[in-house]
């Protein structure tokens, strides 16, 4: 007989927490983690640090490769999920195999968002919420000296330390989109805008990006960067931070019902049976709300990771909603909602 | 019978005078051109010493150069044959004249070769190779000494001996049904096929001949009596009477009716088939002809 | 983008999905390139029309002492074929794949899905682009060496070149519809990835002189027909058949015969009736087939009689591995047979050495009137190497000879006259003067049969003596690494030589004090050199493709010293990693 197989479409901490806490409880299933990076799980707020080469590849990783191996936990990574068959319960690979699943959790995740307005200037901006990207801009970096970044989340605070920390000049171009799908508040803005001058980041708020164009295609090249009160300005590269979107494409006419994410209940199963979401890709019923909330952050992955494993091997785990606190950043009070209402 | 494997012995021949003058008339006949200084080992009586005499006529009529004599053999007690003979000779391994003949014509076609060897030898240990030596149909003459019984050891049961024969090794008496060479050759679809007795050396002589000219293989049994080792199958007393020559009418082209004298249970004297098929030689020519155009 | 002294690339398949001539074709391409080639495919026992086939070939500017085990690109024709050979790959290695099946493939049969991070995943629409370029799915294999060809920075120019001589026979459209086809594969490569290199070789210059792409099985072939050969009788045995089937082509042409015997026996028959005329003739087989004929080679030690056998060796015993390689058939190479029974025993260690060593055997088993068993095994057999044909042209012959007798009048002709080497002067039918007889029995000078211990006595030393000049007259086996004290020796023979010299020359163990000691002649063995060598290491290890050790016994024997066995029957080549691991831990 096939062993029970559960398929979690995700390599992210709470991909990794279900998978962990599937194989906790069920010794003899399969499991199986389809990524479309091509990298071992690694933290992902490290990679600042990983860009300005304060720290290598391994140093990222969360788990070895024996760690899958010992618990026989099948990685696919760099796989793309192409599409999904809720009904025959099969997940479609972008490399022409089909995956059979009695189970699936899908913990996608995010991509890197940039608001439709900026869609004409996408081929300017570099991103960095892979490893792949980052690994791109930690080869261009060393001939780059001057570095604009537009949007402004808690990412890109860590970066332009560590970029301002290596001798470069950066400037920060503050956007209300900054937070999506946070809504903007200014209290946030604000203390972020003190932080940033008190690292030494140049700082443009309340002047949104206009345009950017590429001036020079050399190495490095140079963009010309021009906000909507006319001010210009040129940098070498162009970060744009703008958060993410979760990264569920492949679930267009799945049947799974979509809004800002996967909308699921609060045992993080969907209107399919056997189908589960969590992380930073599902929108989550909250029974005391009468609403939705959507996660954020690392220790939000895990417990939500945690929970739809519980559910799928037949225990019983909830969507704990987190009470809102203060995040604190070098000394810089971020008083900020985990969660939001939408 | 010879001197049994096992006992030190030595054939450096030694040629005395009484034997010298005792065998003046072959002398006088050129028959001791196709003799060696070497007296055979074979016990005074055996039905050998008519075979070879019956070869040694036919050879000396065809005036076969010596030194482009060949007589391979296997073991047993016709396999010291070629140390008899005044040619060159290849005394080998039990079973495997065949396939050592067949490479001694094929690498020097202008070579005479003869195989010998009895019915252990050539339908026991090595009857493998008899279809495969027929189906390339190399010029080889193979005679058998056919005598029904393993003589150089002392007396077991061969694939001819018949059944229920007591031997050493069957001492109640065979339990195998003996094999009948004849047909089994020519199933084989063998070229030449001649059948004889060891009694009769001017018709063996005849015989001898005709397959010494045949081109390709041929094949001449011949029964004789082991007078140390058998005395009830194959003996003097009444095995010439056994004989008969080939029917008038026989056709030796036709290898059915050759089959039906080989089935009969009679014994012939004489060329049961022959055909004239090219030999391995001339199928060698043609490839090589085919090969290199 | 990597720079890399050799290449690894495997390409894998169901059979009639043109691996092993896909490989044909990359080996050609980089042999015009000026590039040094080591090619060894494999494929079950099974019949081959459903079995999977990997052809597998090396690829470097210097030459080659091993085929590598671990590949650097795989290549799947056949997924489900390809996914079990990635136990076989380098950890950044490249996979070309069909990006584009007609369907889906079921979980866990498709290649892709196994791709693992540091791996570099190169998918190439292969049914379609074939499609296009031949009208059907046949010439994916050419579409992939295509894709070869760019990621490498290999002359694509060179590619058709090889596809042109590859389809010499067929027509014009065949090759172009072909090199259509390589270059859409390389096309796509370039157009559609962003790095399309994935590792790069150091250039090389073209050659001026022809290079023949042989394996060991063809150079023994071409070195006997080189040497004369009259009579090939031979067995159908794997891995030792493509012999004769290479023989029965080119022999005839030269006046040869050769024979499908009915089995070992009636081969070897054969050729010892031939070597009995005088004339050349040889005989290949495979350790059952060895066994069969172990009786017929005592008969040619008895009656000094020249023969040649090669004995291609595969894992044992009985039927065995038939298509996996092993150095098992020492122990019967030289002792097969009843009695006290020398006879010489060679082991080429490559390609060249074949052809070589074949040749050379024709000349001792007639000097020295012996049987000649060569060594050869499967992995040798059946690997290609690009050859000089300079190697083939410049053979010297005649570094032994047949002492041939003269008739004295009066005097009886002595065939195996008691000499002081040994050899007494032969004759062979057809002389005049010089008839005899010969035989497996025990004989006197004369030939005649003899069971007396004197002259038993005096008849076998003189059959061991005669080897004491060719023990002489052999070269020494190479010695390789520093001089004076070694902490180990390592000795090898046949076909592991060539892994021992690559483990030798690693980055690891290079500078260390490890030497090499490599003897081709493994009987008579060559006593003295290899008695030096032993008293200069610490200690010795043998390497040898058997379980017991079976040279390291021969070592042990003859040097009084003790020696340890890397002696492993992995049914593969021996792996140059293996032999690296083994010596950094008796270093320690």
């Amino acid at each position: 007989m096939k062993p029970f197989h559960y398929v979690i479409i995700g390599n992210g901490v709470a991909a990794n927490k279900a998978a962990e806490t599937i194989r906790h409880n069920h010794a003899d299933a399969k499991i199986t983690l389809i990524s479309r990076e091509f990298f071992l799980f690694y933290y992902r707020h490290k990679l600042p640090l990983y860009i300005t080469g304060k720290i290598d590849e391994t140093d990222l990783q969360v788990y070895p490769v024996e760690y899958y191996r010992e618990r026989n936990i099948r990685l696919r990574l760099g796989q793309i999920v192409q599409k999904v068959d809720l009904h025959k319960k099969v997940v479609y690979l972008k490399h022409m195999e089909k995956v059979h699943y009695d189970r699936l959790l899908i913990c996608s995740g995010g991509r890197s968002y940039i608001p439709e307005i900026y869609y004409p200037f996408r081929s300017c901006f570099t991103t960095m919420k892979r490893l792949s990207t980052a690994r791109t801009i930690r080869e261009k970096l060393p001939s780059v000296q001057s570095i604009a970044i537009v949007g402004g989340d808690l990412t890109s605070v860590k970066l332009a330390e560590t970029l301002i920390d290596t001798g470069r000049e950066v400037t920060f171009i503050l956007d209300d989109y900054a937070f999506w799908p946070l809504e903007s508040a200014s209290e946030i803005r604000d203390s972020l805008e003190n932080a940033l001058r008190k690292m030494g980041a140049n700082v443009i708020s309340n002047d949104p990006l206009n345009m950017v164009k590429q001036i020079k295609d050399d190495d490095p090249p140079l963009y010309e960067i021009q906000t909507q009160s006319g001010k210009t300005l040129q940098a070498q590269m162009v970060g744009a931070f703008f958060g993410f979107k979760p990264d569920i494409d492949f679930l267009i006419r799945s049947g799974l019902d979509i809004d800002r994410g996967i909308l699921v209940d609060d045992q993080l199963k969907t209107a399919f049976d056997d189908v589960y979401a969590a992380g930073d890709c599902a929108q989550i019923y909250a029974p005391e709300l009468k609403n939705y909330w959507v996660s954020v952050g690392w220790k939000n992955a895990l417990r939500l990771g945690e929970a739809a494993a519980l559910n799928m091997v037949g225990l019983t785990g909830h969507a704990r909603k987190p009470a809102a606190h203060a995040t604190q950043y070098k000394g810089i009070k971020l008083s900020t909602p985990w969660w939001h209402i939408l | 019978m010879n001197t049994p494997k096992d006992k030190p012995h030595n054939t450096e021949p030694v040629l005395n005078k009484r034997v010298a003058s005792g065998l003046s008339h072959v002398n006088s006949d050129g028959l001791l051109n196709y003799r060696s200084h070497a007296l055979p080992t074979w016990c005074p009586g055996c039905g050998y010493y008519g075979i070879t005499h019956g070869l040694t006529q036919a050879m000396n009529t065809l005036n076969i150069p010596n030194e482009n004599l060949v007589v391979v053999s296997g073991i047993g007690c016709a396999g010291r044959m070629p140390f008899f003979v005044n040619g060159y000779g290849f005394h080998s391994i039990h079973g495997r004249a065949l396939p050592i003949a067949s490479g001694v014509k094929m690498a020097s076609p202008e070579l005479t070769v003869l195989c010998v060897g009895g019915d252990g030898d050539g339908f026991g240990i090595g009857g493998g190779h008899i279809a495969h030596v027929i189906r390339r149909n190399v010029d080889l003459t193979y005679i058998v000494f056919d005598n029904s019984i393993y003589g150089l050891t002392k007396g077991q049961a061969s694939p001819t001996t018949p059944k229920g024969q007591v031997t050493s090794t069957s001492p109640f008496g065979t339990a195998e049904d003996p094999i009948n060479p004849a047909l089994i050759s020519l199933a084989y679809n063998v070229s030449f096929l001649a059948t004889g007795y060891a009694g009769d050396p001017d018709i063996l002589n005849t015989i001898f001949q005709k397959a010494l000219a045949h081109r390709g293989f041929s094949m001449i049994i011949v029964t004789t009596p082991c007078i140390t080792f058998d005395h009830v199958n194959v003996t003097w007393n009444d095995f010439r009477d056994r004989f008969e020559p080939i029917p008038s009418g026989h056709n030796t082209g036709d290898i059915a009716a050759a089959m039906q004298l080989a089935i009969s249970g009679k014994n012939y004297n004489g060329v049961l088939y022959q055909d004239d098929r090219p030999d391995w030689e001339t199928r060698q020519k043609a490839i090589r002809k085919k090969s290199s155009g | 983008m990597k720079q890399t002294d050799s290449l690894v690339i495997k390409i894998c398949g169901s059979a009639g999905d043109g691996a092993i001539s896909a490989v044909e074709i990359l080996n050609r391409a980089c042999a015009l390139m000026g590039f040094h080639i080591m090619n060894f495919d494999s494929y079950p026992a099974e019949i081959r029309g459903f079995g999977k086939s990997v052809g597998h070939t090396r690829i470097s500017r210097t030459p080659l002492l091993t085929p590598g085990r671990y590949a650097d690109c795989l290549v799947a024709l056949n997924d489900m074929h390809a996914i079990t050979e990635l136990k076989r790959i380098k950890p950044d290695a490249a996979l070309v794949y069909d990006s584009r099946p007609p369907d889906y493939i079921e979980e866990d049969c498709a290649v892709a899905g196994f791709i693992e991070p540091g791996m570099s995943g190169y998918g190439v629409p292969l049914r379609e682009l074939s499609a296009q370029a031949v009208k059907s799915a046949r010439s994916r294999n050419i579409v992939a060496l295509g894709a070869i060809a760019a990621m490498y920075n290999l002359d694509p120019e060179a590619f058709i070149e090889a596809i042109n001589i590859r389809f010499a026979r067929k027509s014009a459209v065949v090759r172009e519809i072909n090199s259509a086809a390589l270059k859409m594969g390389y096309e796509y490569i370039r157009n559609h990835r962003e790095r399309p290199v994935h590792k790069t070789l150091l250039a090389v210059k073209r050659h001026d002189r022809p290079i023949r792409i042989v394996n060991g099985n063809e150079a023994a072939a071409i070195g006997a027909l080189d040497a004369g050969l009259t009579l090939y009788a031979g067995y159908p045995i794997t891995p030792a058949t493509k012999i004769m089937e290479y023989l029965a082509k080119k022999l005839p042409p030269k006046n040869g015969t050769v024979v499908q015997t009915e089995d070992e026996i009636a081969a070897i028959g054969h050729v010892v009736g031939a070597g009995y005329t005088g004339k050349r003739a040889m005989t290949a087989t495979s350790g059952p087939g060895l066994c069969l004929m172990t009786e017929m080679l005592n008969l040619a030690v008895q009656a000094e009689i020249a023969c040649v056998v090669i004995n291609s060796m595969r894992g044992g015993p009985s039927t065995g591995l038939p298509t996996k390689t092993e150095q098992a058939d020492l122990n019967l190479a030289l002792y097969g047979g009843s009695g006290d029974s020398p006879r010489v025993v060679l082991a080429p260690a490559n390609v060249p050495e074949c052809y070589i060593m074949t040749r050379r055997a024709f000349e001792i088993a007639e000097a020295f009137q012996t049987p000649v068993i060569l060594l050869l095994d499967f992995f040798l057999s059946n690997r290609f190497e690009d050859v000089d044909e300079t190697v083939l042209e410049t053979f010297e012959p005649g570094m032994f000879k047949r002492l041939t007798a003269e008739p004295v009048s009066g005097k009886p002709f002595e065939r195996f006259r008691v000499t002081d080497n040994g050899v007494s002067p032969a004759a062979f039918p057809g002389m005049p003067g010089l008839k005899h007889a010969i035989t497996g029995l025990e004989h006197t000078p004369r030939g005649f049969p003899n069971y007396e211990g004197d002259n038993h006595r005096a008849m076998t030393e003189k059959r061991r003596r005669k080897f004491i000049e060719l023990q002489n007259a052999w070269p020494h086996p190479d010695v390789t690494g520093p001089k004076g004290q070694l902490s180990i020796g390592v000795l090898s023979w046949g076909s592991s030589i060539g892994a021992v010299r690559e483990a030798l020359a690693s980055p690891e163990l290079k500078g260390l004090s490890i030497g090499g000691c490599f003897p081709r002649l493994l009987q008579p063995l060559q006593t003295e050199p290899l008695k030096l060598f032993a008293n200069r290491c610490d200690r010795l290890v043998v390497v040898e493709l058997n379980s017991s050790g079976q040279l390291a016994g021969l070592i042990e024997q003859t040097t009084h010293k003790k020696a340890m066995r890397l002696a492993d029957v992995p049914a593969e080549p021996p792996a140059v990693e293996q032999i690296v691991r083994y010596l950094t831990g008796v270093l320690k």
